[in-house]
């Protein structure tokens, strides 16, 4: 086990900058979740970030992540839940991926 | 301490246990990570501590990228901080849930607030029975994955876990953005979401495509977020909301 004390300078630096980038939204609310457009904006915020966050590598991918994104959509819907709508998804994906998409 | 902040040891391992398949989809990721540390020149002992303390893999790439003697700390700092801007947004849309945190418990939530897991518990929140447990013992679950995946990458640096080719036919790669559809889906609310979400998707494809990097999702949800918003906000105003 070895560590330069530049190095564990270096990764202190980067674990600060993590947790304020984390933490700095959090404490920022406390004075702006008041405001009527911050609050309604937070109400749409989060599925906003998950589509975003989902679309990008589902149109540079495409073919097999796209059949996962919907076997992902439709066995939430219909089996009701967190589970059976990963395990779809990977399956399918898996599936696709077998059969040359 | 409010209900919300109250955490148990059995909530704790109950999100532990539902996070270990996405934490598992950093396997690939955190293996090519500890690889290229290990070329860096990065100890074992240093890339494992990187990953555990700082847990947000794009930044740590991104930093291994301007990583050179004498180290730049400025410019790590920056670098780390920017690529790491949607959990700004995460962490502002988790405030609300968590008003009366106490001050010693934030720390820990701000650090366990990584992609999956707060997609996950920001869902069950708005539900109405989110679960601090949960999100600690998710987060944790996953630190714990991804460091041990850049150790195992560091090790087996140019032999055969640097392969990421079986985890891909396996579907594995994908189970970080099933996340976010599965919740997505589970979040969805009809009508009333669907033009804030087209707006987010059409906003982060732009950026995607004119700025690059990981900008598109901090500026797909802002978009998203803003114009939901503003049209919430009009349609009280002109006592149209339903």
């Amino acid at each position: 086990m070895s560590a330069d004390p530049e190095n564990l300078i270096a990764i202190f630096v980067m674990a600060l900058a993590a947790m304020a980038a984390k933490g700095g939204g959090f404490v920022a609310m406390r004075w702006l979740g008041r405001h009527r457009l911050v609050s309604a904006l937070l109400d749409h915020a989060p599925g906003a970030v998950l589509v975003s966050a989902a679309v990008v590598p589902l149109v540079q991918v495409g073919g097999a992540y796209w059949a996962g994104a919907i076997a992902a959509a439709v066995l939430t819907r219909t089996a009701g839940g967190f589970t059976p709508g990963l395990f779809g998804a990977v399956g399918a994906v898996a599936l696709a991926r077998w059969a040359g998409l | 301490m409010s209900l919300s902040a109250r955490v148990t040891w059995r909530s704790f391992q109950a999100g532990a246990w539902r996070m270990i398949l996405p934490g598992l989809a950093s396997l690939p990721f955190g293996i090519g990570f500890g690889v290229a540390a290990a070329q860096k020149g990065l100890s074992a002992f240093e890339t494992t501590l990187m990953s555990f303390t700082v847990m947000a893999g794009t930044s740590q790439m991104v930093a291994l990228d301007i990583w050179a003697q004498p180290l730049p700390l400025v410019a790590l700092f920056v670098s780390v901080f920017v690529a790491n801007l949607r959990y700004f947004v995460m962490g502002a849309a988790l405030q609300p849930h968590l008003p009366h945190l106490p001050w010693w418990l934030q720390p820990p939530v701000w650090y366990v607030t990584v992609d999956q897991n707060w997609a996950v518990n920001i869902a069950e929140y708005r539900r109405g029975h989110g679960d601090l447990g949960k999100f600690l013992g998710g987060g944790f679950v996953m630190a714990c994955i991804w460091s041990g995946s850049t150790l195992a990458g560091h090790l087996a640096a140019g032999g055969v876990l640097s392969d990421p080719t079986a985890a891909r036919r396996l579907g594995l790669d994908f189970v970080g953005i099933a996340v976010f559809v599965v919740v997505a889906t589970i979040l969805f609310r009809g009508k009333r979401d669907l033009t804030p979400w087209a707006v987010a998707i059409v906003a982060a494809l732009a950026s995607k495509w004119a700025i690059g990097g990981n900008w598109y999702i901090v500026i797909g949800g802002l978009a998203g977020g803003l114009f939901g918003a503003l049209r919430d906000i009009s349609q009280k105003a002109d006592g149209n909301v339903r």
